[in-house]
């Protein structure tokens, strides 16, 4: 028996009478003469421009090609109740997933003294600072490490940071053990990470962090010309010390338990590619392009006055070669780009905290500093060292809810959600961006800020228009940020 | 909406208040302030926008840029708005059954919905 498969064409199914629902989307001008279309989880399309207040008109009709897209990618709805409305509601609660578990990074300032004297360092570290005042006690260590077990967060990360937190290795053990000892009771997930320049690192520490999982995250500025430019080590050679040191590093953790972090100085802006080059040639299949923190130390410094256009400049430029690198067969990729990405052509976000809403301070992150004060971020414990304690929370002595849900993180939270800040919530790329109340105030002088003057807005506006730009006018780069997504969550 | 009366460090746009809501200009105006003082006012049924320069002068040029921009908002903030307000009780649905924990979906939701499809 013969089957013949009549199948009608899709214009058959259509709602005949062109009546459709509006659902939540926003949309900006894109290039010369087009618009870009983002609905309420983030998928997105780019049309004609005009094509939102046609929507809005009812002006488009079942036999505009562009229909079958807007109803399929939740823009308009064909019934007052579309059908796949749970899908939609899934999608953006996966988009907000960050917030099922509240703080997960637990940092752990261990010590504000340094083997470094950074030109751009936030907190000013001296190494010959007494060890007394300067470093973490064992009464506090054991307070705040008892303050990281009352987080609701089944999946956490205790992350160790100075100063130079391998100046007092024993102490990073001690909290090791006594975390492991104590997740017996708790039974959490826990991640370690240890932030260091590297410089202090031996075969004993290394082999302590391969036996206990603990990830290295160690700071890269570029090539040595750059790196000790910013970097002043006051006993050797910063670059050949921390790039040997990195090697050791790789042979005994694995090339994927290292990582490094550039900062941007008036040194890099213009070699962003001798950057780039040096991170392949030290082994690194990525980069994180970050601009400077504007706190402490690093508002005074000349090597990091410069403007955030100069930034973007750089951060373009860098892009552009990365992507030449990929297109001639190089795996190599921009961190920010990624996780900006990841929130565009995915359903999924990621833990990264200063592109959240509500804001990554306290909900994703919290710091306990040298002192036993809690901070709701490594940039307002920065803030303190200059003696502004807008963000100091309370001490670890204090009850958790005294320090978490205290009327001060009340009144930090009505600022923290971009949906309901001014130049924000109109903004189209509102779900892919995020809000830093703490940068706000640091820079604006209160925690709303003002979206016209603002380098974060500035910085993520542009980046993100850029990205489009560039998976729209080259189908080669599309394909090359699709490939940076799969890669990276394999 | 029209513009007139130019003058040297200082110009206006008059926007009919019949289409254009007080929020919608004020959205429109926040994205000027870096640059310039502005003032909002209502004359019967118009907003006049003041927009001054703080130093010196504008150009023509400029004055041209900054209205067709000012149109260019007006506009997309009245879509966005009327986007807004059609999609409300839409949008409120969707956030409880994003974030409630352990109610059935399937149960018939009791929030009524805006019927402004083909106004």
């Amino acid at each position: 028996m013969q089957i013949i498969n009549t199948l009608q064409p899709f214009s058959e199914f259509r709602n005949k009478e062109s009546k459709y629902y509006l659902l939540p989307f926003n949309f900006k001008s894109f290039l010369s003469d087009h618009e870009l279309l983002i609905n309420f989880s983030g998928d997105f399309l780019i049309v004609e421009r005009g094509t939102a207040d046609r929507i809005v008109k009812r002006e488009i009709t079942v036999d505009d090609d562009i229909y079958p897209d807007l109803v399929s990618n939740y823009f308009i709805s064909e019934k007052q109740y579309p059908p796949l409305l749970d899908i939609l509601a899934t999608k953006y609660r996966t988009k907000k997933s960050f917030l099922d578990e509240f703080t997960a990074l637990h940092i752990f300032v261990l010590t504000l003294r340094c083997n470094h004297a950074c030109k751009y360092c936030q907190v000013s570290s001296v190494e010959s600072r007494t060890p007394d005042s300067h470093d973490m006690s064992i009464e506090n260590l054991d307070y705040s490490i008892s303050k990281m077990f009352q987080t609701p967060a089944r999946n956490i990360t205790m992350e160790f940071q100075g100063g130079e937190p391998l100046l007092i290795f024993e102490k990073l053990k001690y909290a090791v053990e006594q975390a492991k000892t104590l997740n017996e009771i708790h039974k959490k997930n826990i991640s370690y990470v240890l932030c260091s320049n590297s410089t202090l690192l031996t075969d004993e520490i290394l082999e302590y962090m391969e036996a206990n999982s603990i990830l290295l995250s160690t700071s890269l500025d570029g090539p040595e010309l750059i790196h000790n430019g910013n970097r002043i080590f006051q006993k050797n050679d910063s670059y050949q010390t921390t790039i040997s040191h990195m090697k050791r590093a790789k042979e005994i953790l694995g090339e994927d338990r290292v990582s490094a972090l550039m900062t941007t100085t008036k040194l890099s802006l213009s070699n962003p590619e001798d950057i780039i080059d040096s991170y392949i040639e030290n082994g690194f299949s990525s980069i994180f392009f970050r601009s400077i923190n504007p706190y402490g130390e690093a508002l005074t410094d000349s090597i990091a006055n410069y403007s955030m256009d100069e930034f973007i400049q750089f951060y373009k430029r860098g892009l552009d070669y990365i992507i030449d690198l990929n297109k001639r067969g190089i795996f190599f990729v921009e961190e920010y780009a990624g996780i900006i990405l990841k929130k565009i052509l995915t359903p999924f976000t990621t833990g990264f905290v200063d592109l959240q809403s509500p804001s990554g301070i306290i909900n994703g992150v919290i710091v306990y500093n040298y002192d036993g004060y809690v901070y709701a971020s490594d940039e307002s414990r920065m803030l303190a060292e200059k003696g502004d304690y807008h963000f100091r929370l309370g001490h670890v002595k204090d009850d958790y809810s005294s320090i978490f849900y205290s009327e001060k993180v009340v009144n930090i939270a009505k600022h923290w959600a971009n949906e309901a800040l001014a130049g924000c919530s109109d903004c189209c790329y509102q779900i892919y961006c995020g809000t830093d109340p703490v940068r706000n105030y640091s820079t604006q002088g209160d925690l709303e800020g003002f979206r016209p003057t603002s380098d974060f807005c500035n910085k993520n506006m542009s980046i993100i228009d850029y990205l489009f730009e560039l998976m729209y006018q080259d189908e080669e780069v599309f394909q090359i940020f699709q490939n940076w997504i799969s890669k990276k969550d394999n | 909406m029209m513009s007139n009366e130019i003058s040297q460090s200082s110009f206006q746009i008059k926007v009919s208040g019949d289409y254009y809501t007080e929020s919608i200009i004020s959205k429109c105006v926040y994205w000027l302030c870096n640059k310039y003082l502005v003032s909002v006012s209502k004359s019967n049924d118009y907003f006049i926008v003041d927009i001054q320069k703080k130093e010196d002068h504008f150009s023509d040029d400029e004055i041209e840029k900054i209205k067709s921009k000012f149109y260019q908002d007006l506009n997309d903030y009245k879509t966005r708005e009327m986007i807004r307000e059609e999609t409300r009780s839409i949008k409120d649905i969707l956030l409880v059954k994003a974030f409630s924990h352990g109610i059935d979906t399937n149960d018939k939701l009791i929030t009524q919905i805006l019927d402004n499809a083909n106004n």
